[in-house]
């Protein structure tokens, strides 16, 4: 295939799924708002302080936050505002919900975007060391920490975590984002970020880093005994290099289809761990927007990690036609 | 003589000396306060939200203050003069200044409270409710002209329910949209320097004070979401004060071993945890069956586990939170102890037998939890089951106040005066109002006490009032009291001057560093 | 879902249910997992005469270390028994994940096939709606749900159920796309079969072996979803379960180790036991995963 046809062709790939993911996202909107406003509950109460307030001061605080519409009206005024690019005006924080949730996100991304570059680092590492001697007791080691790693709840990891390397030992914060006393600058300001995002990380690496084992494993193991491996061994090529460069080559593809459909688990975890640690984040938020019925907020939060979920399974799907040609689109 | 004198002058100096360092107060230094969670913003006019009251009462000044023991005095007030109608109530204000440089005057107090306080603070409208004018007849005078006699208004008149905000930057705006809520200006002895959302609030010493200047230069209010990190900041000094309406009971115990650490336990705002029951309910009608639940629950138990020992069981009605709402009479621990032979006794009189209960509580209180599971062992062992559920905040207000529950349990406070927070919960009252009595009991007499009791000053004439309603209420058990809260607070150890006011998050232009 | 779909996979290849169980048992992993969900079936159907105590009997006794005389773990902030309610708890999982995988499973095989078997406009819908169902996390939304609509055992179930089938939907529409092509399903349309028919009685068996792989590891993911729901205190009110355990002890987590250790690592042990069942059935039912190992 030549380049600027194959390129020409990815570029027409990607703006067809783009578009195909429109409808899908106005879905998203519609689901989720229909969700949240049928729930049962008033978020007016939540508004209101814990005082008998007169009626008319309640229709007031209602007709305030345009909740005394009906419910197809509310849901287009919202479709609206959202097209707009306005998310609306949160209740409980008296904030657009934008600026609240940026502020968040730029959090969140730090402690996930960490722990993908970690966990897929070491998962490749630990799956290249089980595959080199399969059935040895590294590859058993290895095997059976991707299958416990699968299976731990990562906020439990993340209370043992606390327990043993804050409570226990006293090495590291057990949570927060910064040190309260932050008056640190320059060096000893990035020094108290890590120390603080060392567990949380760890805590929501671990079912990332069993997964990136696994199949690095497995990839490795299929595609070492294939001629051309076969082949660069027989030009006595070091084993090792064979592994890293012919073997990794192999194996990136599905290191990138897990790295991206998993991305959804990446969110929900880190809105657990988020709560665990402290860590201020949009899990944190959303958290806190159920329990003070901010829907403002929450419908917010679902459509950017709906929108960040679109397009992460829409970049790997075009990466894995960059990598793999045999990939018709 | 002389020589037995010098050496006792030395011994005292010698042990004065660190006492006297200690005593005396020095300015300087900067306090780090804990929040639970950010303020949603910071007009203290508008909310009665518990971050934006603890950040209020260092900002604002209002005309009065509570003492520690509850003893109002003036604050932009110097003085009050009440007519002997009790309806008509004259203040004299001070000189003062808002942080802004402008004049506090008698139009900003009218303004404050005619158009920000008046349609928006929750508790501030029981008073308004009451008030027939408010009128400024001279720069310096503020004169309240009541519907009736009100003995809880002063009461409703401190920062916490009536900050005065400053008129030339809030007329002729929304109140809940002015901007300077995001960057207020008040009269307080600490004035505004910047708020990072979502981590803290910084205020600094007002040099223009119109009281005692405070001593602390700079004081930041720290927001850590994480209760386990909060305790955590106090103990390793990343923190400088912690209260108790934030901090996890579990950890007391370490806090207090801790000798950097300073811990209170104490009564300040009245707070009474109560099981309202149903009275609509075909079995939970009868009296008797109300009695046994009393008898069935180990409050005891509660207070120690649930509560983390920081509550007191309650000893009537209205806890114990008053002198003149208490009487030894009718204390439920001496007529109600934890007696499940009885509470079975009591169940076979009113022939109930096999009664299963719906249990609601707001999901969001982890201490009501614990109590649930407490009272779901012990109403087992007299035979009633319950079905716990604990909702959402919203949907348990509409659920309990809408009489669509068989038990649950809530927690009121009353600041100041029984009649602000206590009476609603006993006055007759339609389902479906918000905050009021979610019983369904209804009882004239009791009506008819509890609301000549408001309209009196005197403390002894109240007492008389409350004995007579408490008889009634003793017998009936439209509620059941379980415990009153105690409050409490943890704080580095060199942290001094605190608890000057009634309410903890009041006063803290009195806290200074020692050695 | 994050472990692969198996590839094809012929039940006929596998030579009955005692050439399977030969195929099954070559798999030490395999095995191990199903031993685990022995001793949890057990465990939960015979909870109340291996539990000490009822789970929700409190005491005085508040915060007792393990092997304290009559707690074995310890007992938690209101003097109930850990191991009971460990025990218990086994029985609150297993009913959530056999439950919602369930219903997980049969939502995904009626969508599937009504998609992979007419395919044209049916087929895009469902798809659609599949997509639509993949796209925000399951545990985002079951959070939301189970806080706005209540926490109650059926509830939860439904919940969970209803966010988990995409997987099999998928999986069953691929198998369905291929298999209504094949000469058998040609010729019972010949002969005037009914389109039902032809679907659950002609295909499905066929097709069964995968979707079962993919149900066992959704027990897994559905007893996974119940602790965390249980740890943000979304779980049953009126039942002890092994995720509200740890909610309560995140507070005491300092204090009280115990309370935190034992039924993180019963949910652990569960949803491995599951995994690796899955994976199990997995290699035994994919000829050629067994000859690559």
């Amino acid at each position: 295939m030549s380049g600027a046809r194959g390129s020409k062709a990815l570029g027409a790939y990607a703006l067809e799924r783009l578009l195909n993911a429109v409808p899908l996202v106005l879905g998203v909107i519609v689901v989720n708002f229909l969700l949240v406003s049928l729930a049962p509950g008033d978020p007016v109460t939540a508004l209101i302080g814990e005082y008998p307030a007169p009626p008319d001061y309640v229709e007031r605080v209602r007709a305030q936050y345009g909740l005394d519409a009906a419910l197809p009206e509310r849901l287009l005024r919202y479709l609206g505002s959202v097209v707009r690019g306005d998310l609306g005006f949160s209740f409980a924080n008296r904030q657009p919900v934008a600026t609240l949730v940026i502020e968040r996100l730029g959090r969140t991304l730090l402690l996930m975007l960490t722990t993908v570059v970690f966990a897929t680092a070491v998962g490749i590492v630990l799956g290249v060391w089980a595959a080199r001697r399969p059935h040895s007791a590294v590859d058993r080691g290895a095997t059976g920490f991707a299958l416990a790693g699968y299976s731990i709840p990562e906020f439990w990891l993340g209370q043992i975590l606390i327990l043993v390397f804050a409570v226990g030992l006293g090495w590291l914060p057990a949570g927060g984002f910064r040190s309260i006393r932050a008056d640190y600058a320059g060096w000893a300001a990035v020094v108290d970020q890590v120390r603080h995002m060392v567990l949380p990380m760890l805590a929501l690496s671990f079912r990332y880093m069993a997964i990136t084992t696994r199949l690095t494993r497995a990839s490795l193991l299929e595609v070492m005994n294939a001629d051309y491996i076969l082949a660069s061994r027989a030009r006595g090529l070091s084993e090792r290099r064979v592994l890293w460069e012919h073997g990794l080559r192999a194996a990136a593809l599905p290191i990138i289809t897990v790295i991206g459909y998993n991305f959804g688990f990446i969110v929900a975890g880190s809105a657990l761990v988020e709560t665990v640690f402290g860590w201020p984040g949009v899990g944190r938020l959303m958290y806190d927007s159920i329990f003070t019925r901010d829907y403002p907020v929450l419908l917010g939060i679902l459509l950017l990690v709906s929108v960040s979920v679109i397009l992460v399974n829409l970049l790997t799907d075009v990466a894995y036609a960059l990598f793999d040609p045999r990939v018709r689109y | 003589m002389s020589r037995l004198l010098i050496v006792l002058a030395c011994l005292a100096a010698f042990v004065a000396a660190p006492a006297l360092a200690q005593s005396t107060p020095t300015p300087g230094g900067t306090a780090i306060v804990v929040l639970g969670s950010d303020p949603e913003h910071l007009n203290a006019g508008i909310s009665t939200g518990y971050p934006i009251g603890a950040v209020g009462a260092s900002l604002y000044s209002a005309l009065v203050y509570q003492d520690a023991d509850g003893v109002v005095h003036g604050e932009l007030a110097e003085g009050w003069t009440v007519s002997d109608d009790n309806l008509v109530y004259t203040f004299t204000l001070r000189d003062a200044t808002f942080h802004d440089g402008a004049p506090v005057t008698a139009a900003d107090v009218v303004y404050t409270m005619e158009s920000i306080l008046g349609p928006n603070h929750g508790r501030f409208q029981r008073a308004f409710n009451e008030m027939a004018s408010l009128e400024a007849p001279d720069a310096r005078t503020v004169v309240i002209t009541l519907n009736r006699p009100y003995a809880p208004l002063l009461g409703l008149l401190t920062v916490f329910d009536a900050p005065i905000l400053p008129k030339h930057l809030y007329e002729g705006s929304d109140p809940l949209a002015n901007p300077v809520n995001d960057a207020p200006v008040g009269s307080g002895p600490f004035r505004f320097v910047e708020w990072v959302r979502g981590e803290r609030v910084v205020l600094e010493r007002f040099a223009g004070y119109f009281l005692e200047p405070a001593l602390l230069d700079r004081l930041i209010y720290r927001v850590v979401p994480q209760d386990v990190a909060r305790s955590t900041a106090i103990e390793v000094g990343e923190a400088d004060l912690v209260w108790g309406f934030y901090m996890p009971t579990s950890d007391l115990p370490r806090l207090e071993a801790n000798p950097d650490v300073a811990v209170w336990k104490g009564l300040t705002i009245p707070s009474l945890y109560f099981m309202f029951v149903n009275n609509d309910h075909p079995q939970l009608g009868d009296a008797r069956v109300r009695q046994a639940i009393m008898h069935a629950i180990d409050r005891e138990q509660i207070v120690e586990q649930a509560q983390g020992g920081l509550g007191e069981v309650a000893g009537g009605p209205f806890g114990a939170g008053f002198r003149y709402a208490y009487s030894e009479a009718t204390d439920y621990r001496t007529l109600y102890p934890h007696d499940p032979e009885r509470a079975r006794e009591l169940l076979a009189e009113a022939g109930v037998a096999d009664l299963t209960l719906r249990f609601v509580y707001d999901s969001a209180r982890g201490a009501f939890a614990a109590a649930a599971e407490i009272m779901r062992d012990n109403l087992r062992q007299v035979g009633i089951t319950l079905d716990v559920q604990p909702v959402e905040r919203s949907v348990m207000v509409e659920r309990v106040y809408g009489r669509d529950y068989d038990l649950t349990l809530q927690s009121f406070t009353s600041s100041g005066d029984p009649a602000i927070g206590y009476h609603r919960i006993y006055l007759t009252a339609a389902p479906g109002s918000n905050f009021v009595n979610a019983t369904g009991y209804a009882n004239t007499e009791v009506d008819r006490l509890l609301t000549e009791a408001a309209g009196l000053a005197d403390q002894d004439a109240r007492a008389a009032l409350y004995a007579e309603a408490m008889a009634i209420l003793a017998a009936d058990l439209p509620t059941l009291p379980i415990f009153d809260e105690l409050s409490t607070q943890a704080s580095t150890a060199n942290l001094n001057g605190l608890l000057q006011r009634l309410d903890q998050r009041d006063g803290l232009e009195f806290a200074w560093f020692g050695n | 879902m994050a472990v692969p779909v198996p590839a094809a996979a012929r039940a006929a290849a596998v030579g009955g249910l005692a050439g399977f169980w030969r195929q099954f048992r070559r798999h030490r992993t395999g095995v191990f997992g199903l031993a685990v969900v022995v001793v949890l079936v057990l465990v939960a159907v015979f909870a109340p005469w291996l539990a000490p105590t009822d789970p929700f009997t409190t005491s005085r006794a508040a915060l007792q270390p393990p092997g304290t005389p009559g707690h074995l773990l310890g007992t938690d902030h209101l003097g109930r028994d850990v191991l009971s309610g460990v025990i218990w708890g086994a029985r609150v999982s297993l009913i959530v994940g056999l439950a919602a995988a369930f219903t997980a499973t049969v939502i995904g095989i009626l969508v599937g096939a009504v998609a992979g078997y007419f395919g044209g406009w049916a087929d895009e819908l469902l798809m659609r709606v599949t997509e639509l169902f993949q796209i925000i996390p399951r545990f985002v939304l079951a959070l939301i749900v189970v806080a706005f609509f209540g926490s109650g055992l059926v509830n939860l179930i439904l919940v969970i159920g209803i966010l988990s089938w995409p997987q099999t939907a998928r999986l069953v529409r691929s198998q369905f796309l291929r298999h209504r092509t094949l000469p058998y399903v040609d010729g019972a349309r010949v002969v005037g079969m009914r389109a039902w028919r032809i679907i659950f009685v002609e295909i499905l068996p066929n097709v069964l072996a995968p979707v079962i792989v993919v149900a066992s590891l959704d027990i897994a993911q559905a007893i996974l979803l119940e602790a965390s729901l249980g740890f943000f205190g979304l779980g049953d009110p009126n039942l002890r379960s092994w995720g509200g355990m740890l909610n309560t002890a995140q507070q005491y987590v300092r204090i009280a180790w115990w309370m935190s250790i034992f039924p993180g690592l019963a949910i652990s042990l569960a949803v491995l036991g599951f995994n690796l069942v899955g994976d199990g059935l997995n290699e035994a039912t994919d000829p050629r995963l067994r000859e690559g190992a």
